[in-house]
C-alpha cells in the first residue's frame, strides 16, 4: 500500500509493510519506522487548513504531509489498522493486559495510548492485599476457623468436644489459639507464586491415537512471559504459519523439550523451523555469561552482591561447582538441564517480584545502600532496644539460726565425724533398713519401666486421648483466667465434669489397657485436682 | 565371654558390639553438703554413718577398675572444697595399714575424712552456699580429667541435705546445663532439706534422683543405683523419682513460681505482672501487650 506524502518538505511516499512504514523520498535515503515502536498517532482535524499526521516514536516526531484530506482520511485509517495489528501480535507476546485491544482505536487528535516498546517481561503488578490480624476481626471470621477445623482433625475433635458438647463458647476457643487464625489468614492471605506452564501442558493421546493438547490464552500468555524464546518465534513465524500449525509444530520440537527439561534425544526429528530457536537459546545464554562477567542482569543490591566482586566469588578461589554441575562428573545433558531450570526458577522469581524492587534507578546509590536504614530513625526510643541489664539485690535465703545454734551444730558435726574411726564392717548392718530401701529403689525402677516402655507403645483408646486434649484445654482456661484474675467459676465446673469423663474413660477403655489408661491420665487427674484446690472448692 | 563363643562375631555383624564398658576409665565425683544445719536436723542418722556409705561407694567404684577414679568436694557457708584428691599428697607408705584394708582405699578415706574435719572446722560463715558453687568446681575439674585422660567418663553425684539458695537459681541452672553439654550425669542423693531444682539437674543430665526415705539403708541405694557406671545404666530402667519439678524461680522474690510471666526481650522469670517494663533489661512493654502474658 501506497501514499503519497511528504516529510520535511520533501515529497516521497508512504509504503505500508506488515511490520514497518517505509517513506520512500523521491529522491534521498528512506526513512524506515517500525510499526510497533509507533506511540501515537496524531492527525489534524478536518476542519484545519492543512492535512497533516503526526507519527510520535520513542526518540522522534514525523510529520507527514498530506495533499488533500481524502488522501490523509484513507492514510491514516490504513496506518492505524497496520499499527494495531504490529501492536496486537506484540502484545500478545509482551503481555501487558491493560493496553490490550485499547490500542489506536481513536481517530483524530485523541493520542494513541503507548506500547511497550521492546518486550522485555515486566513484572506483573502484585496485588498486596493489606491481611487484618486484628484478634476481633478473626474471632468473627468464622469461615477461616472453618477451613482451620477442616485442616486439622485433631484439633475439630477438641474443638467438638469443648465446644460443641462442652460449655466453652467459640470466641474463648479461638481465642487461645490466635496464632492458628492469624498464621492461617497470612497463608490465605498470599498470592500464589507462578508456575512453570510448559510442565502443566500435558499432552494427552485419544482412542484413534491423535495426541491432544490443550492451550488456553492464559497459558499462551504465560508461556510467553516465561519463555521470551517462544514469542520471538510466533512472532517471526505465525504471518507465514497458521497459529495452530505453529503450535503443532512447536510441541513436537526439540526447542520444547529442551524447554520442558527432557532429555533430547539424537534421534528426534529437527524442525528447521523451530529448532533454529534452540541455537538462538544457546548464543543468548553465552551472551548472557559475557555479560555477567561485566554487569549483572538484574539489580541487586551491590552492599549484599556477591556475585558482584570476583575476590568473593567462591569458583575463582577455589571452591569448585556443585558435583552435579561439572561436565565430566555428570553428563552434559543433564546439567543443561539443571541450567534450564535454573534459568527459569531464576526468571518466575524475577518476574514475581514486587514493583519496588525494580523501580530503583538504574545507578545504585552505593552510599546509600551501605546505610542502614533503620538506623536513621530519629526516634531513638524505636530504632534501638537498650538493655540495661541490672542483677535485682541478692535476696539470699534468710538465715534461720543464730551465731550461737550455727556454732554449736558446726562443733557436733565436727565432734561426730572424729569421735571415733568409722569402720565400714559396720555399716549397713541393719538388714531391715536395706531391705526397704531396695523395696524403693524396685519401685521407682518399677515406674520408671512403665514410663518407659508401655505408654510408649500401648496404643491407647482415643477416647482417653480426646478426654486429655479436651481436659488440658479447660485446664489452661482456667490458669489463663486465674492468673488475670478474671472469673473461673465457669471452668471449675467443667473441669469436675472433667474428672467424671477421666473416671468414665478408664472405667470404659479394654481391660488390656485399663491399668496404663489409668496411669497415663494420673498426671492429669492430679493438674485438675490441683486446679480445683486453687479455686479454692475442692474437688 | 562373648570371645569363647562367636557371640561377639554375631554382635559385630550385628552392629551391636561394644567395647567393653569396664576398661573406658570412669571418675565419680561426689559434693558432700557439709551445711551443719541440714545435718543436725536430720532425725536419727548422722554425718559420720552417711560418710562410712559414701566411703563404701567409693572403694567400690575404685575396685570395679584400676582406671576409675574418684574425687569428693565438700561444700558449706565458706563454699566449695576440693577433699580429695589433695594437692599435696602424702606418700602411699605413710599410711599406717589398720586391719586387712587395702592400702589405697585407706588411705583415701583418711584423706577424706581429715579433709572434712578441717573444711568444718574453718567454717566460720553463717551462710548457705548455693549447689552451683561446688557444681561448677566438680566440673571444672572432671573437665580436667577428661582431658588429661581421654576417653574418661565423669560423673557428679550430689549427696544433699538443704535446700539451694534461690538467688543462684540462674548460676546453678547454668551449671547443669553445662553438665548437660558435656554430658556429664548428675545424680541426686537427697537426704533432706527442699526438693528444688536438683530434680531438674538429675533430669536433664540424665542423672538418678532419689529422695532417701530409708537413711539407714543408705549404702543399699548406692550401691545399687549410683554405682552403676553411665554406660550400663542406658539399658536399664534407672532408680530415678519419676515426678520432675520444672518450677522456675521467680527473678525478683527469688520464689518458686507455678504460673509467672516472662520477659519477651531478657527471658527473666516473674511472679507478678511486671509495672509496664521489665524490671531487669527495663524494656518497656505496651500496656495492650500485658494482659495477654500467661
Amino acid at each position: 500500500m501506497e501514499f503519497d506524502a511528504s516529510l520535511k518538505g520533501v515529497v516521497g511516499k508512504i509504503q505500508l509493510t506488515a511490520k514497518t512504514i517505509n517513506w520512500h523520498p523521491n529522491e534521498g535515503s528512506a526513512v524506515v519506522i517500525d510499526l510497533v515502536g509507533v506511540a501515537g498517532m496524531k492527525a489534524t482535524p478536518p476542519t484545519a487548513a492543512k492535512a497533516r499526521i503526526q507519527l510520535q516514536t520513542a526518540d522522534t516526531k514525523y510529520v507527514f504531509d498530506f495533499k488533500s484530506r481524502p488522501e490523509l482520511d484513507s492514510a491514516r485509517d490504513n496506518l492505524q489498522k497496520a499499527i494495531k495489528t504490529a501492536r496486537d501480535s506484540s502484545e500478545a507476546a509482551s503481555a501487558t493486559p491493560e493496553t490490550t485491544g485499547t490500542a489506536g482505536t481513536t481517530p483524530n487528535l485523541e493520542p494513541a495510548p503507548p506500547t511497550a516498546p521492546t518486550a522485555p517481561p515486566k513484572p506483573r503488578a502484585v496485588k498486596r492485599k493489606r491481611i487484618d490480624l486484628n484478634p476481633k476481626v478473626l474471632l468473627a471470621n468464622l469461615e477461616l476457623q472453618r477451613d482451620i477445623l477442616k485442616k486439622n482433625r485433631e484439633l475439630m475433635l477438641v474443638f467438638q468436644e469443648v465446644v460443641v458438647k462442652g460449655s466453652l463458647t467459640n470466641d474463648q476457643f479461638w481465642e487461645m489459639r490466635m496464632e492458628l487464625l492469624q498464621t492461617a489468614a497470612l497463608e490465605n492471605g498470599q498470592a500464589r507464586g507462578s508456575y512453570n506452564v510448559l510442565s502443566t501442558i500435558k499432552p494427552t493421546t485419544t482412542s484413534d491415537n491423535k495426541i491432544n493438547l490443550s492451550l488456553t490464552r492464559e497459558k499462551i500468555h504465560d508461556l510467553f512471559d516465561q519463555y521470551p524464546i517462544v514469542r520471538k518465534a510466533y512472532n517471526e513465524n505465525v504471518p507465514p504459519l497458521s497459529e495452530g500449525a505453529f503450535w503443532q509444530r512447536f510441541f513436537q520440537s526439540r526447542l520444547f523439550l529442551q524447554l520442558r527439561g527432557e532429555r533430547v534425544s539424537n534421534n528426534h526429528p529437527y524442525d528447521s523451523l523451530i529448532d533454529k530457536y534452540l541455537d538462538i537459546l544457546e548464543e543468548q545464554r553465552i551472551k548472557r555469561q559475557q555479560a555477567a562477567s561485566i554487569k549483572i542482569d538484574h539489580q541487586v543490591p551491590l552492599f549484599f552482591d556477591v556475585a558482584a566482586n570476583s575476590e568473593n566469588n567462591p569458583e575463582t578461589t577455589g571452591n569448585a561447582p556443585d558435583l552435579t554441575m561439572k561436565p565430566q562428573y555428570s553428563d552434559m545433558e543433564a546439567s543443561r538441564l539443571i541450567k534450564s531450570m535454573n534459568v527459569l526458577s531464576k526468571r518466575l522469581l524475577l518476574n514475581k517480584r514486587g514493583p519496588t524492587s525494580t523501580a530503583d534507578s538504574d545507578i545504585p546509590d552505593l552510599t546509600s545502600e551501605l546505610r542502614l536504614a533503620d538506623l536513621q530513625d530519629d526516634n531513638k526510643q524505636g530504632a534501638s532496644v537498650d538493655l540495661h541489664i541490672t542483677v535485682p539485690n541478692q535476696v539470699d535465703r534468710e538465715i534461720m539460726i543464730s551465731e550461737q545454734e550455727f556454732e554449736a551444730q558446726t562443733q557436733a558435726l565436727l565432734a561426730n565425724l572424729v569421735a571415733q574411726p568409722i569402720d565400714l564392717r559396720e555399716v549397713g548392718d541393719s538388714t531391715d533398713e536395706l531391705i526397704a530401701a531396695q523395696q524403693q529403689i524396685q519401685d521407682l525402677v518399677a515406674q520408671q519401666s512403665l514410663r518407659n516402655e508401655k505408654c510408649d507403645t500401648i496404643e491407647l483408646s482415643e477416647e482417653a486421648y480426646l478426654c486429655h486434649a479436651a481436659t488440658l484445654e479447660f485446664l489452661r482456661h482456667f490458669w489463663r483466667a486465674h492468673a488475670r484474675k478474671e472469673l473461673v467459676e465457669p471452668y471449675v465446673e467443667s473441669l469436675r465434669k472433667s474428672l467424671d469423663r477421666i473416671d468414665a474413660v478408664v472405667n470404659n477403655s479394654g481391660p488390656h489397657i485399663q491399668n496404663e489408661t489409668k496411669v497415663a491420665l494420673a498426671p492429669l487427674v492430679k493438674s485438675v485436682h490441683r486446679a480445683l484446690a486453687v479455686s479454692g472448692t475442692g474437688p | 565371654m562373648d570371645g569363647v563363643d562367636d557371640t561377639s562375631a554375631v554382635l559385630q555383624a550385628a552392629g551391636l558390639h561394644q567395647p567393653p564398658v569396664e576398661e573406658a576409665p570412669s571418675l565419680l565425683c561426689v559434693i558432700i553438703d557439709t551445711h551443719a544445719e541440714g545435718w543436725h536436723k536430720l532425725e536419727g542418722w548422722s554425718f559420720k554413718e552417711t560418710m562410712a556409705s559414701v566411703m563404701v561407694l567409693l572403694n567400690a567404684h575404685m575396685a570395679l577398675s584400676n582406671a576409675n577414679d574418684v574425687a569428693v568436694l565438700g561444700f558449706n557457708g565458706m563454699g566449695p572444697r576440693m577433699v580429695y584428691p589433695q594437692k599435696e599428697d602424702a606418700p602411699l607408705s605413710d599410711v599406717k595399714l589398720e586391719g586387712t584394708m587395702y592400702r589405697q582405699f585407706h588411705k583415701m578415706d583418711k584423706t577424706v575424712l581429715a579433709a572434712l574435719a578441717t573444711q568444718l572446722q574453718e567454717t566460720t560463715v553463717n551462710k548457705h552456699c548455693s549447689i552451683s558453687a561446688p557444681l561448677t568446681l566438680a566440673l571444672c575439674y572432671t573437665q580436667r580429667i577428661m582431658r588429661q585422660r581421654p576417653g574418661t567418663r565423669g560423673r557428679i553425684l550430689l549427696v544433699s541435705v538443704t535446700g539451694d539458695v534461690p538467688s543462684k537459681y540462674i548460676s546453678t541452672m547454668n551449671s547443669i546445663f553445662a553438665a548437660q553439654k558435656a554430658h556429664i550425669p548428675i545424680d541426686v542423693c537427697k537426704l533432706g532439706g527442699e526438693k528444688t531444682n536438683l530434680q531438674q539437674a538429675a533430669d536433664f543430665t540424665g542423672g538418678a534422683y532419689i529422695d532417701i526415705a530409708h537413711p539407714r539403708g543408705l549404702v543399699q541405694y548406692f550401691m545399687s543405683t549410683f554405682l552403676i557406671d553411665p554406660a550400663t545404666r542406658q539399658m536399664l530402667n534407672q532408680a530415678t523419682q519419676p515426678e520432675v519439678d520444672f518450677r522456675a524461680v521467680c527473678f525478683l522474690t527469688k520464689e518458686v513460681v507455678e504460673i509467672g510471666h516472662v520477659c519477651s526481650v531478657c527471658l527473666c522469670i516473674m511472679k507478678d505482672e511486671p509495672d509496664g517494663s521489665c524490671p531487669i533489661c527495663h524494656t518497656v512493654f505496651e500496656s495492650t501487650q500485658l494482659p495477654s502474658f500467661t
